[in-house]
């Protein structure tokens, strides 16, 4: 386990490191893979309280008719799309679609842009 | 070092498939319940309930839940296996991922069927 640790050159300054699309892409693919994960149970929590009963149905009518909890739900929906876009991007790529560099970049760049441009529609539904 | 604890000997193809499949399945249901949810908006808890009660959509959330335990699984485990380094770290917080899922399983089967004992 340690020998490969000995002599391999170290330099992670992180502000230094100017991670590729591509690998912004990536890495926020796994970030929002772990936050969906952590959010699960209050997920399962809310569906729990909406089936339970109707006044539970209700409150949460309520809570959710307000600005604070839209924009974390809209910052949660923006989670979900941007790993659903980037898992697309992935299953695209294991069919040897868009596998060019230049196309892999252009991949990466569109689902910054199309989880963005999902959020903006969404705010527009649920911010008026 | 794959460690024995880390994935079977077999893990490897049947992982990757497991979290593609899972992740298509989730992807079509999300879309096909938002388009659905656009058609026909719920307003109240009668029509939340004549959704989410009948047999189709709670046969279709238990297959979207245990799709998304799987993938959860995967994906976590992967990430864990990057970035966790001791090894009885990264093996403690993998049990306690596995057992946090299972509860949310054990908790999302009741939910499901709870709608059919009333």
């Amino acid at each position: 386990m340690s020998y490969h640790k000995k002599n391999r050159p170290v330099y992670l300054n992180l502000l230094k490191i100017r991670l590729p699309i591509g690998g912004v892409v990536s890495i926020t693919h796994r970030v929002t893979g772990v936050l969906l994960v952590l959010l699960l149970p209050v997920s399962v929590y809310l569906l729990q309280v909406a089936v339970d009963s109707e006044s539970g149905f209700n409150r949460l009518a309520a809570l959710f008719s307000t600005l604070p909890a839209r924009v974390v739900m809209l910052f949660c929906l923006w989670l979900f799309v941007q790993h659903f876009f980037s898992g697309l991007r992935h299953l695209l790529l294991d069919l040897d679609i868009g596998i060019s560099k230049a196309a892999a970049r252009g991949g990466a760049w569109l689902t910054v842009a199309g989880s963005l441009l999902a959020v903006v529609l969404l705010a527009f539904g649920l911010l008026r | 070092m794959k460690s024995a604890v880390a994935g079977t000997s077999r893990g490897g193809l049947g992982e990757w498939l497991v979290l593609r499949l899972s992740a298509v399945y989730m992807g079509g249901f999300a879309i096909f319940t938002a388009a659905y949810f656009t058609r026909y908006p719920v307003h109240d808890y009668q029509a939340w309930m004549h959704w989410f009660a009948s047999g189709y959509t709670r046969l279709a959330l238990a297959v979207f839940f245990v799709s998304l335990i799987a993938h959860a699984w995967i994906g976590m485990r992967s990430v864990y296996m990057d970035y966790l380094e001791p090894f009885w770290v990264r093996f403690t917080v993998m049990i306690m991922t596995l057992l946090g899922l299972l509860a949310l399983g054990i908790w999302v089967a009741q939910l499901l069927l709870q709608v059919e004992s009333r």
